[in-house]
C-alpha cells in the first residue's frame, strides 16, 4: 500500500453499515484519525434511531478557523446536498456537526449504489476538506497577488525579501506546525520534521535526501522539496518563534531535533483543476512520511530474523550427525542395558 | 570473632607460589637503543641498494626481545619498512629463503603491526605477507607466535 | 575491494584453526570449577598471546585464546550513519539469540561489534573445521547483508519519493 487514502476509512464502513442495515439501530461511535482528529458517529435521540450526527474535532481547529475560515469553508462544502445537513451549533465537545437523517435518503439514495458511495465518499472526507481551508485562502491569495503582479510586472521567481505577506501558522499536531505563505508567483509550505527516535532521525534523512532528489532525477514536474535539518528557512525567520534562533551554531545532539521541509508549489501545481489534487497530496505529506518509515524499519526486522535463523541453520551443519539418543547395547552374559552417551 | 573470615582472599595474602605474567616471559640479554639504531641504519642502506632479502634476513635474526618499548617499536618500525618496500611478486620467493626461526619472527611481526594504527593503514600489505607465509611454511609460525611468551 | 577480501579472510581462516585447540582445564582457582580462561583471566600461564588481524582500521578481527577457550571478536565495516545502525540493530538481534547460537557472547568486547566464545565444550560437540567454516562465512555475509539491506532502504526511498511527487503533476 504505497498511497496513504485520505478518507477515513473507519468511517466509511460505519456509514456503509448505518445505510445499508433494514433495521435502525442506535450507534454511538468515537472513530480517531491522524492529526489529531476524532469523528464522533452517534444517534443522540434514542427514540429516533434514524437521525444521525456526525460531527469532527480537530486539535488545531482555532488555527484553522483563524487562518482558514474552516466554519465557512465547511458550510459551503457541505450545503450542496439535501441529503445531510449542516449543525448550526456543533456537538458539544466538538467543532463541526453535520445532521443525517436515515429515513430522508434511505429509499432515494439507498436505491442507487453510486449515489450512496458518493455520499459515503464526501462524508468521509470531513478531515480532508477541513485542513484544505487554510491552503484554500492561501491559494485565492496567491491567485490575488498572481493578478497584482501580472498587473505590476514583477520578476517571476525572484525570491522577496521582507515581504509582508502573513504567513499561515497551523499546529496541527503537538510539536509540529505547517507553515503555509502564498506569494505572487508560488505558494510555500513548510512542515516542521521532529523525530522522537533516534534510529526514525536517520531512516528520515535518507528519505528526504531522496524527496529533495527527486525533482533533478526524474519527476520534473513535481514540486521543489527543500530540507534544512536545524535552521528555521529564510521564509520563516520572520515569525516570533523564531526571533532568538541561533543561526549558525549546531548543537551535536539536537541535529536532527527539529527539521523543516519546505514544499515550492509552482503555478502548474496551483491551477483550478489540479487545486484539489495539491492539497490532498500536501495534507497527507507528515503522515505518508512516517508510514513508509515505519514500514522499511518493518521490512529491515523481518529481514534479520530470516538472516539470523539462516546463520542458526548453517551453525548446526556443524554438528556432527548424532546417533541416537540411547543406544541399546548387550553384555557378554546377554543382558541388556542402555548405554548414555 | 568479628573478621569476615569467609572472604579473604588468602591467595592475595599467601607469598610465592603465584605466577605472574612478567615472570612468564623467558629471560633476554637487554638491547640497548643504540644497537638497533645501528641495525635500522643498515637495513636502510641495504634497501637502497635493492637488496630487500638481505635486509630482511638481517633485521629478522636478531629480534629485540630484551629491549623497552622505545627500542622495540624503532625495530618494528624497520622491519614495516621492508615489508613496505618490497614489490609483491618478489614476497613468495623471499618467504621460501627464509629459515623456520626468522619466519617465525616474521610472522610475529606482521600480528604485532596489524594490532596498530599505522599498520592497519597498511593492512593489504602485511594480509599478502601473511598468506604467502602460511603458504609456505603452514600453520606452524601461527602457532608458536601464539604461545612464545617473548614478544617483538 | 573484494581484493583485499580474500587474503582477509584467509588470514582469519589460518589464525583461527591454528588458535582453536583447545583441552579440558580444570580451574586453578577454584576447587571443582571449570571456567573458561579467557573469560576469567586468572591464570596467566595458560593464556596465549592475542592475534590482530586487519583489512583496515574499521574491520578487524580480534582472536584471544588460552587453553581452554577461546574469544573471536570481530568489528563490522560502518562507514557512515545508516550503516551504524543498522549494524547495531543486527547485532542486537543476534546477541538476543545468542542461546541458540551456542558460541556467540552477549556482550561484545570494547570496540567491536560482535564476539563468539568457543570453548572445549564447543569443540567436543561440534566439528572444528566446521565451526571455522561458520564464522569465516559469517563475516563475509555480515558485510554482504549490510550494504544489501542499505541499498534496498535508499531504492525504497527513491520509489516513496516518486510516488508522492507523481500525483502532483
Amino acid at each position: 500500500m504505497l498511497n496513504l487514502e485520505s478518507s477515513n476509512l473507519s468511517l466509511e464502513k460505519t456509514l456503509r453499515e448505518l445505510f445499508t442495515t433494514e433495521k435502525s439501530v442506535s450507534i454511538d461511535r468515537i472513530v480517531s484519525d491522524f492529526d489529531n482528529t476524532l469523528f464522533h458517529i452517534s444517534t443522540p435521540d434514542p427514540a429516533e434511531k434514524t437521525k444521525i450526527v456526525l460531527s469532527i474535532f480537530l486539535k488545531c481547529y482555532n488555527d484553522l478557523v483563524k487562518y482558514g475560515d474552516v466554519d465557512s469553508y465547511l458550510r459551503n462544502a457541505y450545503n450542496d446536498s439535501q441529503w445531510y445537513t449542516v449543525l448550526d451549533q456543533p456537538e458539544d465537545g466538538y467543532n463541526f456537526s453535520i445532521f443525517i437523517d436515515l429515513q430522508q435518503i434511505s429509499t432515494t439514495v439507498l436505491a442507487s449504489p453510486e449515489e450512496m458511495e458518493s455520499l459515503i465518499a464526501k462524508l468521509s472526507l470531513l478531515k480532508r476538506n477541513a485542513l484544505a481551508a487554510p491552503f484554500d485562502v492561501a491559494f485565492k491569495r496567491y491567485d490575488v497577488l498572481a493578478q497584482e503582479a501580472a498587473v505590476k510586472n514583477v520578476d517571476l521567481y525572484v525570491p522577496e525579501e521582507n515581504s509582508e505577506e502573513a504567513t499561515s501558522v497551523i499546529n496541527y499536531r503537538e510539536d509540529e506546525t505547517i507553515y503555509i505563505r502564498p506569494s505572487h508567483d508560488r505558494v510555500t509550505v513548510i512542515f516542521t520534521a521532529l523525530f522522537k527516535d533516534e534510529t526514525d532521525k536517520i531512516f528520515g534523512n535518507v528519505f528526504l535526501q531522496e524527496f529533495v532528489d527527486a525533482r533533478k532525477r526524474s519527476i520534473q514536474n513535481a514540486p521543489q522539496v527543500l530540507f534544512s535539518p536545524y535552521e528555521p528557512p529564510l521564509e520563516l525567520r520572520g515569525l516570533p518563534e523564531f526571533q532568538n534562533f541561533n543561526y549558525g551554531q549546531q548543537s551535536a545532539t539536537s541535529k536532527y531535533d527539529k527539521g523543516f521541509v519546505t514544499f515550492v508549489l509552482f503555478p502548474r501545481h496551483l491551477v483550478p483543476q489540479k487545486r484539489e489534487n495539491t492539497i490532498t497530496q500536501i495534507q497527507l505529506f507528515r503522515t505518508y512520511f512516517h508510514y513508509h518509515i515505519k514500514a522499511s524499519k518493518a521490512y529491515l526486522h523481518s529481514r534479520m530474523r530470516k538472516r539470523v535463523l539462516e546463520y542458526l541453520k548453517i551453525l548446526n551443519r556443524a554438528k556432527p550427525d548424532q546417533e541416537e539418543k540411547d543406544i541399546e547395547r548387550k553384555t557378554a552374559s546377554g543382558r541388556r542395558f542402555v548405554q548414555r552417551i | 570473632m568479628d573478621t569476615d573470615w569467609r572472604r579473604i582472599d588468602i591467595d592475595a595474602l599467601e607469598e610465592g607460589n603465584r605466577l605472574t605474567a612478567a615472570d612468564l616471559v623467558p629471560p633476554a640479554e637487554p638491547v640497548s637503543y643504540e644497537d638497533v639504531a645501528v641495525i635500522n641504519q643498515q637495513v636502510k642502506s641495504l634497501l637502497a641498494k635493492g637488496e630487500n632479502y638481505d635486509a630482511l634476513a638481517y633485521s629478522l635474526s636478531s629480534p629485540p626481545y630484551g629491549g623497552d618499548d622505545q627500542v622495540k617499536a624503532l625495530h618494528l618500525s624497520t622491519v614495516f619498512d621492508i615489508l613496505k618496500t618490497t614489490k609483491t611478486s618478489s614476497v613468495a620467493k623471499l618467504v621460501g629463503e627464509l629459515s623456520t626461526d626468522e619466519q617465525d619472527v616474521l610472522v610475529k611481526y606482521l600480528y604485532k603491526l596489524m594490532s596498530l594504527p599505522q599498520g592497519q593503514q597498511s593492512s593489504g600489505v602485511l594480509l599478502a605477507w601473511l598468506d604467502k607465509v602460511v603458504e609456505v611454511a603452514g600453520n606452524g609460525p601461527i602457532i608458536r607466535y601464539l604461545n612464545d611468551r617473548r614478544t617483538v | 575491494m573484494s581484493q583485499s577480501l580474500k587474503p582477509y579472510l584467509t588470514a582469519v581462516r589460518h589464525s583461527l584453526t591454528a588458535a582453536v585447540s583447545l583441552e579440558d582445564f580444570a580451574s586453578q582457582v577454584a576447587e571443582r570449577h571449570n571456567d573458561p580462561e579467557i573469560e576469567s583471566q586468572r591464570t596467566p600461564e595458560v593464556l596465549l598471546n592475542p592475534m590482530v588481524i586487519s583489512r583496515n582500521e574499521n574491520e578487524k578481527v580480534l582472536i584471544e585464546s588460552s587453553i581452554n577457550s577461546v574469544r573471536v571478536s570481530i568489528k563490522i565495516k560502518q562507514s557512515d550513519e545508516i550503516e551504524h545502525i543498522l549494524v547495531h540493530k543486527f547485532t542486537r538481534f543476534l546477541t538476543g539469540r545468542a542461546e541458540q547460537f551456542f558460541i556467540l557472547r552477549r556482550a561484545p568486547i570494547a570496540g567491536y561489534d560482535l564476539s563468539f566464545l568457543i570453548t572445549n565444550l564447543h569443540t567436543d560437540q561440534l566439528m572444528k573445521a566446521k565451526l571455522v567454516d561458520f564464522i569465516i562465512e559469517f563475516m563475509e555475509d555480515v558485510d554482504k547483508e549490510i550494504s544489501e539491506m542499505k541499498l534496498f532502504l535508499n531504492a525504497r526511498a527513491r520509489f516513496v519519493a516518486e510516488a508522492y511527487l507523481t500525483p502532483f503533476d
